[in-house]
């Protein structure tokens, strides 16, 4: 019969082992490290700055720590609010890294209307009291540029292949580097471009066809 | 006793199964939604004093505050929501910036989906050599501020 304190210490070393700092996460980023959907485990857990990216997490590793029994700053990733934006944002890398397909939307900025601009000769207080602020201003005592602009991108990727849980099982060499990858990458603007003479009055305007139907 | 319990004890690994395929079925389906915020909401009533050509550069941080960014030399890559500009010789430029970034994520099975929206609120002034204001600017995308 095994007692309730060595079950504990079974835990906790179990726990260890099973943790980023432990000789699974090692193990893990030996085998899986380049082709898991978590990305490598180890150093993103014992380094410092810890953060996460769409594609996965990232940190400093500070050099071959690799038997750190915790983080550096342990503290610190505990009480910061932060860390639960970073565990999100784990949660979302993971489900893109296991997704067959995955898309994904951005859209940015205000752009302006070619109804909006006033007439030729406004000032460029007119102007900005009308448009707002500009996402380009280049000002020189022989005349302005002035732009806005409002854009729009999406990105669509099918990854097709053997998971690497799947392909450790099956005894074939090299199933795992089978794998098809499609992906499609668009962005579009639209915008306004005004001209503005020595005197700071409107010249011309150059409007870009609207194509953010995205 | 009814029919569920009486199946848990006649067939445990079966019902262990549906319930574990079940709750991997329910992880693979996820939604999410959230707002990141950048800054503080900006003193929009406080622009409409601004005059060009009377106020001062004192007046303008003792209404509008810290600004977010100065610029005296010039920036000419643009970042998300900072706008590139380069004043002329003599010139400040002040910025106060509030940013939302509005996300949607879902995932069902093998399928992803990420959107995301950025607004912006954007004061710009615009000071000449003797630190009056000679040009302002404002843009409101989001629906806060004060």
């Amino acid at each position: 019969m095994v007692g309730r304190p060595a079950l504990l210490g079974l835990a906790l070393l179990a726990a260890g082992g099973a943790s980023g700092c432990g000789l699974l996460a090692l193990g893990h980023d030996a085998v899986l490290g380049s082709v898991s959907p978590v990305g490598r485990v180890h150093d993103p857990a014992v380094g410092r700055g810890f953060h996460v990216t769409p594609h996965g997490p990232v940190a400093d590793a500070e050099g071959e720590a690799r038997l750190r029994p915790f983080p550096a700053d342990l503290i610190h990733r505990l009480g910061s609010p932060s860390s639960f934006r970073s565990l999100v944002r784990g949660l979302q890398a993971l489900a893109v890294g296991t997704s067959v397909v995955v898309e994904r939307h951005d859209r940015s900025g205000k752009g302006a209307a070619a109804d909006e601009v006033p007439e030729r000769g406004a000032s460029a207080q007119e102007v900005l009291g009308r448009l707002g602020v500009p996402d380009v201003w280049l000002r020189r005592s022989s005349g302005s540029v002035m732009a806005y602009r409002r854009k729009a991108s999406r990105d669509l990727s099918v990854n097709l292949g053997m998971p690497p849980i799947a392909a450790g099982l099956v005894p074939i060499p090299g199933l795992s580097n089978l794998a098809f990858r499609y992906g499609v990458q668009e962005e579009r603007s639209s915008g306004i471009v005004l001209f503005f003479g020595a005197d700071d009055r409107l010249l011309e305007h150059v409007v870009e066809s609207d194509e953010t139907g995205l | 006793m009814s029919t569920s319990i009486r199946m848990l004890q006649q067939h445990p690994l079966r019902c262990l199964a549906w319930l574990t395929g079940s709750a991997v079925t329910f992880c693979l389906i996820a939604c999410a939604t959230g707002v990141e915020r950048f800054g503080t909401p900006l003193p929009m009533a406080e622009v409409s004093r601004i005059e060009p050509g009377h106020t001062t550069r004192s007046e303008v941080l003792a209404w509008l505050g810290p600004p977010a960014e100065r610029i005296d030399g010039g920036r000419v890559s643009e970042d998300e929501g900072r706008p590139a500009i380069v004043p002329r010789a003599g010139e400040e430029i002040l910025l106060w910036r509030y940013q939302e970034r509005h996300e949607i994520f879902g995932t069902a099975l093998l399928y992803t989906r990420f959107s995301q929206r950025t607004l912006t609120d954007t004061v710009m002034i615009v000071l000449d050599e003797r630190g009056v204001v000679s040009h302002v600017a404002s843009q409101r995308q989001t629906g806060s501020g004060r």
